[in-house]
C-alpha cells in the first residue's frame, strides 16, 4: 500500500451565482437546521434591509416556521395576503426540514382610471 | 423561603450566535444555558429546547417562557414549572433585570434537603435582662420560621402529587391537606403579627 502511487481524479465545472441566493421569498420549515434568526442575520449581511421575516402561525401551517419576503413585494401586497397565497399553493408541499425558494412576481393593474380633462 | 437564595452566581452563559454543538456538553451537565447578548438577557436553552427546536444557532433554539420574581416562593416556582412543562426558568427583578435562573432539579433538591435539616427551637428562661414578653416573641418567631419550611414542603409535595392524581377521592384528600396547611400558615402569621403588635 505504501509503495503505491497516489493519483487524484478531479472533475470540475463553474458558473457565476447571484447573491443573495433568493430574490423573492424563502419558506423556512419548522425543523430546518438553519433557524429563522440565523437565516435573517445571514441575509442582512448579504442584502441589508432587503428582506423581512414574517412568522407563520400554527393555525396557518404546522410545518412552516417563517417566510423571508423581499420588502419590494411587501410594498405591493400585505403580508397576510402573501401568507394566504403561500398557504394554498406552497406550504402543503414543504417538509419541516426544508427551505424552499419561491419566485413570486406581483403585478398591479388598474382599469377605468378617469383622468379629469384640464 | 423564596427562590432568591437559590440563584447561582456562576451559571453557564453563551452568546446568541453560539453554535448548539459548542453548548452540548454544558447542557448535559448544567441542564440549561443562559443566552446573553452582552449583558442583555435573551433567553434560556435547556436540552428539551434542543429537541423541540433542532437548529444550529443558540438564538434559534430559545423557547419563550415566563420569568419568576426573586420573591416568589418555592411552591409558586414549582407550580409555574410543572404547569408549563419547563425544566428551568429565568428570574428577573421588578425592573426586568436578569438575576439568574433556577432549575426544577435545584428546587427539588432544596425541598428534599429541607426534610433532613435539623430544627432547633430554643426555650430560654426569662431573666431581668431578657423579659418574659421578649422571650415569648422570640419563641413565636422561631416557631413560625421553623414551621414555615415544613409547611411549604407539604404544599409543594402535594402540588406535585396532585399533577398525577386520577381519582377524585385522592384529589379531594390532597385539597384537604393543602387547605389545612394554608389555615396553619395563616394562623402562625396571625399569631406572630399579634405578638409583634402587642
Amino acid at each position: 500500500m505504501g509503495d503505491m502511487e497516489k493519483k487524484y481524479s478531479v472533475r470540475l465545472s463553474f458558473e457565476p451565482i447571484k447573491l443573495p441566493p433568493i430574490r423573492d421569498i424563502l419558506v423556512l420549515g419548522r425543523r430546518l437546521p438553519q433557524g429563522k434568526q440565523g437565516i435573517i442575520h445571514s441575509m442582512e449581511f448579504l442584502a441589508p434591509e432587503q428582506f423581512e421575516l414574517i412568522e407563520v402561525p400554527d393555525d396557518i401551517s404546522s410545518n412552516i416556521d417563517a417566510v423571508l419576503v423581499n420588502k419590494a413585494i411587501l410594498k405591493r401586497m400585505p403580508p397576510q395576503r402573501i401568507l394566504e397565497i403561500l398557504s394554498t399553493y406552497v406550504f402543503p408541499y414543504v417538509s419541516e426540514g426544508e427551505a424552499i425558494r419561491v419566485d413570486f412576481t406581483v403585478g398591479i393593474s388598474y382599469g377605468d382610471i378617469a383622468i379629469p380633462a384640464s | 423561603m423564596n427562590i432568591a437564595s437559590l440563584l447561582k452566581k456562576d451559571e453557564p452563559t453563551a452568546g446568541p450566535f453560539s453554535s448548539m454543538q459548542s453548548l452540548e456538553d454544558t447542557l448535559l451537565t448544567s441542564k440549561y444555558v443562559a443566552i446573553l447578548d452582552g449583558r442583555r438577557f435573551i433567553g434560556l436553552i435547556t436540552p428539551q429546547d434542543c429537541l423541540r427546536h433542532p437548529h444550529l444557532l443558540a438564538v434559534d433554539c430559545i423557547e419563550e417562557r415566563p420569568a419568576l420574581s426573586p420573591d416568589d416562593s418555592l411552591e409558586h416556582a414549582v407550580e409555574v414549572m410543572t404547569s408549563g412543562g419547563f425544566r428551568a426558568l429565568p428570574v428577573v427583578d421588578t425592573n426586568g433585570t436578569y438575576l439568574g435562573s433556577i432549575t426544577l432539579e435545584r428546587l427539588l433538591l432544596e425541598t428534599f434537603s429541607m426534610f433532613h435539616s435539623n430544627i432547633q427551637i430554643s426555650i430560654v428562661r426569662p431573666t431581668e435582662d431578657y423579659p418574659l414578653e421578649k422571650a415569648k416573641a422570640d419563641f413565636l418567631k422561631d416557631l413560625a420560621h421553623h414551621t414555615g419550611n415544613p409547611l411549604q414542603i407539604i404544599l409543594s409535595a402535594t402540588y406535585l402529587l396532585s399533577q398525577n392524581v386520577t381519582s377524585q377521592d385522592d384529589s379531594l384528600l390532597i385539597s384537604a391537606i393543602q387547605d389545612s396547611v394554608r389555615v396553619l400558615q395563616a394562623l402562625f402569621a396571625e399569631l406572630c403579627q399579634a405578638y409583634a403588635d402587642s
